[in-house]
């Protein structure tokens, strides 16, 4: 049984009886995701769909003033099974920051990291194949003497730095502002907040919003013990994945405090 | 945070004595947490969480697990009814409150909340995680913090974090009492260490079943067994420290206290148990230690990448004494690395071998002897 609300009748859709059903929260996906739609189950179709999150620890706050050589040991405890994809992004915005690049044999060892990442998280990928030409290449390195797998670095006073990565479930782009040594502005903008972003302010379904209304039902039980697996399936073919979901502006032309003038 | 003084076993007798036959797991990743403990418990071997869940322990009462990420429904009421029918009494059966997560502030703000699970139907609005926990951990048979957030607060509760967040004992309160005499059961970690909490979690199971006495918890409420010895101890790097041979760079299989690792200090058993099924641990593995199960952290451990202030006077000393007994072991092994001068080819026997008191007889009487010589004496 889902949460469902007594009817509610559209006039101008043509007289559809529409009938709220939520899962709040959603299961067999990290963090905290409601979805709330509207079905028509005379039709059977979801009629409208609304996501929501309901947790926000506020890492871009606290993560100011922090040595920026922490920023992939904090940032990679933002999410609990792609914690891996936020370092290694962590670790491109720093080695830019830094004005350094990570040598070849170390390259090969993140990107085996990240294969056993990509195994580990989305276990149904095919990795072991690319997995194993990664390590005859890696070899040919080490036959060649290119043994060094980190460079040395010094941390700027001032420096900016931005990494993108393809994790699991998208791009993911971690930004850096150091400032007197320190980071002055750190942005990590995740895949699953663009994917399960709700409306905007001209009303525009986010995706998972988008792609379940108008969703036609083949689940043959009616409202009083409907489960919704179309549309759990829908919204889970999105791999979401909430605790870095809630990200929170001010609003229109409100200004606390401004720390870094840069934010990019 | 203030950890209490006395004893962990309870000063009020427990309430529930009976074994336990059936048993819930209301197990809440709703905290201000990024869900990595339940992730991290689905990795365990010592038990897995299926064998407690599927029956397959003798002596354990019948487990029913409710967690979110794990759970085979969809969603909503359809988890969400055991959550309420344990906060109104009528789940028929006790349970254990497994909180992941720290528990945010929400006495220092007007309106909205930190974080929510679930939605009240009679008003629409998210139940905050912080009003399932006063509901629930009165009435559960025991309460277990999973991982460092829940335990002591942990990154989300570092210094300038606009949520006020803190440990569920700090919520609570240290000197909390279950419905049967169990203060909180802390198992911290980021993420907690898998075998680590199920492990805590069948002992509870097998207290609860009346086959075990009362979990033993340190001061900080952890079990004893669990975290009384420290990363250094169990560190399969730590020969190298002893021999002041430090790592001054990354890519060396040397000690790594030098470039970070607070391992010496830190009460944690990863070294030793491995991370899954034996396998890793976070030192071993070249990652420094940046003290993830204390209460401290992360905040007195940052900036995690220099070497910990505490470690320059103890790493002198070892480094001086240390180097003089690794010159001394050299030696010892260069003698310990070559066999024996005697193991050649020559034809002198050079073994040390001095036939004084026996002389080898000729083949003819050697048979001779072995006939005549009656067996004299002997007990047979």
């Amino acid at each position: 049984m889902t949460s469902i609300a007594q009817p509610e009748t559209i006039g101008h859709s043509g007289q559809r009886k529409l009938i709220d059903v939520n899962w709040d929260p959603v299961t067999r996906i990290v963090g905290n995701l409601g979805i709330y739609t509207k079905i028509d189950f005379e039709r059977k179709e979801v009629a409208e769909c609304y996501t929501t999150s309901s947790m926000f620890r506020g890492y871009s706050v606290f993560m100011k003033g922090k040595d920026p050589r922490d920023a992939h040991f904090i940032s990679s405890r933002i999410c609990g099974i792609c914690g891996d994809s936020h370092a290694t992004c962590a670790v491109y915005a720093q080695n830019m920051a830094f004005g350094i690049s990570t040598p070849r044999m170390g390259e090969w060892i993140l990107n085996l990291g990240e294969a056993a990442e990509y195994m580990f998280d989305h276990c149904l990928f095919q990795e072991n194949l690319v997995g194993a030409d990664f390590c005859e290449q890696a070899m040919a390195d080490v036959y060649a003497g290119r043994t060094q797998t980190w460079a040395d670095f010094k941390v700027p006073d001032e420096a900016l730095g931005c990494g993108f990565h393809e994790a699991t479930r998208g791009v993911l782009s971690h930004h850096l502002v150091i400032r007197d040594g320190l980071i002055a502005n750190y942005h990590p903008y995740p895949p699953t907040p663009w994917n399960a972003s709700p409306r905007d302010v001209y009303g525009t379904p986010g995706p998972y919003e988008d792609a379940v209304q108008n969703t036609p039902i083949f689940e043959e039980n009616g409202p009083d013990d409907f489960k919704g697996v179309d549309i759990m399936r829908a919204v889970r073919s999105f791999d979401p994945c909430l605790p870095c979901g809630v990200h929170m502006f001010l609003g229109h032309g409100k200004l606390l405090k401004t720390l870094s003038g840069i934010c990019y | 945070m203030e950890p209490h003084a006395s004893s962990p076993a309870a000063e009020k007798p427990p309430a529930v004595k009976e074994a336990v036959k059936e048993l819930h797991i209301l197990w809440t990743p709703d905290g201000m947490s990024c869900d990595g403990d339940t992730i991290s418990v689905t990795a365990a071997t010592l038990p897995s969480i299926e064998d407690v869940v599927l029956g397959a322990i003798p002596g354990l009462p019948k487990v029913h697990l409710h967690n979110r990420v794990l759970d085979a429904q969809q969603g909503g009421d359809q988890i969400m009814h055991y959550w309420h029918q344990a906060a109104e009494g009528t789940l028929g059966a006790p349970f254990i409150l497994v909180v992941e997560g720290s528990i945010p502030n929400e006495e220092i703000k007007s309106q909205g909340y930190w974080t929510a699970m679930g939605v009240d139907k009679r008003t629409g609005q998210p139940i905050r995680l912080n009003d399932w926990i006063d509901r629930l951990a009165p009435k559960a048979w025991a309460v277990v913090a999973a991982g460092t957030c829940a335990t002591y607060g942990g990154v989300h509760a570092m210094q300038g974090n606009p949520t006020g967040s803190m440990g569920l004992a700090d919520y609570l309160g240290w000197d909390f009492r279950s419905q049967a005499g169990l203060p909180i059961v802390n198992v911290p970690g980021c993420p907690v260490q898998p075998d680590n909490f199920m492990e805590t979690l069948l002992y509870l199971l097998y207290q609860a079943a009346g086959l075990a006495p009362m979990i033993p918890l340190d001061e900080l409420l952890r079990p004893t067994w669990l975290f009384g010895k420290t990363v250094h101890e169990g560190c399969d790097r730590a020969g190298y420290y002893e021999q002041g041979d430090v790592a001054r760079e990354y890519g060396s299989p040397k000690c790594i206290v030098k470039i970070g690792c607070w391992g010496p200090v830190i009460n944690c058993n990863v070294t030793k148990r491995g991370w899954m099924d034996g396998i890793g641990g976070c030192p071993n593995v070249g990652g420094i230690c940046i003290a993830c199960t204390m209460p401290g952290f992360p905040d007195k451990f940052m900036p995690f990448m220099d070497e910990p202030p505490g470690a320059k006077m103890s790493s002198a000393v070892v480094l001086t004494y240390g180097a003089t007994i690794r010159r001394l072991r050299e030696i010892t092994n260069r003698t310990a690395s070559r066999e024996p001068r005697w193991r050649r080819r020559t034809t002198v026997l050079n073994t040390g071998y001095h036939p004084t008191t026996y002389h080898e007889p000729a083949a003819a009487t050697v048979e001779k002897t072995m006939v005549e010589t009656p067996i004299t004496g002997g007990a047979s």
